[in-house]
């Protein structure tokens, strides 16, 4: 197993943010990173793979190949927590969707 | 239906369900083989589930064979489904009357089936939750 944290999900997510496109006001070239939607389907595929780490973590527990209870434990508690962000994160978007579409111009 | 694959018709959790059946199976059998310590001419049984499950999937060798479909060749999800419990025979040394349960032995299986039993349980119920938050929209 690699880190359990969501670190690297978090910071998949972090290229989100107004860190590299807006740090200098004046310029407006900003494309030089990956794009939101790149990054939001990385991170769809990361969580799609985790899920099926976690299944394949089960069977092998099932099956007895892996006696360890906690490592099972493990990686379906990670592929459930990186599903719950994403779709928090989905939920999010499509509220800042709604918000922008409720304007009165 | 979709619920119904979800939860009960990919090979892992129709692997947590079989095992769940097969685990409470081997309790009643151990149980039994305690209840029996004394009795004589009495051969103790076990279960050995994962031999079982492994056998179903065909991952017993070293080549494994991956069926994505129901047409193709190779382990069938089905396999799995229609498992029973195949009770075998120890062979330990038997005692003057014929008895060969080991008590501490039978114990230590007890225990072990229960705490094996209780994280296939969470298991489920962890998935179960990831469904459930997909549902509701909550992450809660």
């Amino acid at each position: 197993m690699k880190d359990i944290t969501l670190s690297s999900n978090l910071k998949a997510l972090q290229g989100v943010g107004p860190s590299k496109g807006l740090k200098s006001p004046g310029e407006t070239k900003g494309t030089d990173g990956p794009s939101f939607a790149d990054t939001l389907a990385q991170s769809l595929d990361k969580v799609n793979t985790l899920q099926k780490e976690a299944d394949v973590a089960i069977q092998d527990f099932v099956t007895g190949d892996t006696r360890n209870i906690h490592e099972t434990m493990i990686a379906v508690g990670k592929a459930d927590l990186a599903f719950r962000l994403t779709m928090q994160v989905r939920n999010k978007m499509v509220e800042a969707y709604q918000e922008v579409m409720r304007l009165q111009v | 239906m979709l619920i119904d694959k979800l939860l009960f018709s990919n090979t892992a959790p129709k692997l947590m369900k079989k095992s769940l059946d097969l685990m409470s199976s081997r309790q009643s059998v151990i149980s039994s083989n305690i209840g029996n310590l004394d009795t004589p001419g009495y051969k103790a049984n076990d279960i050995d589930f994962q031999g079982q499950l492994r056998d179903a999937l065909g991952s017993k060798g070293q080549l494994k064979l991956q069926a994505t479909n129901e047409k193709h060749f190779g382990p069938k999800s089905s396999n799995i489904s229609s498992l029973t419990a195949r009770p075998m025979e120890e062979e330990d040394a038997a005692k003057s009357n014929g008895n060969n349960v080991d008590v501490d032995k039978e114990m230590a299986k007890l225990a072990e089936n229960q705490i094996v039993y209780n994280a296939t349980i969470q298991l489920m119920l962890k998935r179960g939750s990831t469904v459930r938050a997909a549902i509701t929209e909550q992450a809660q």
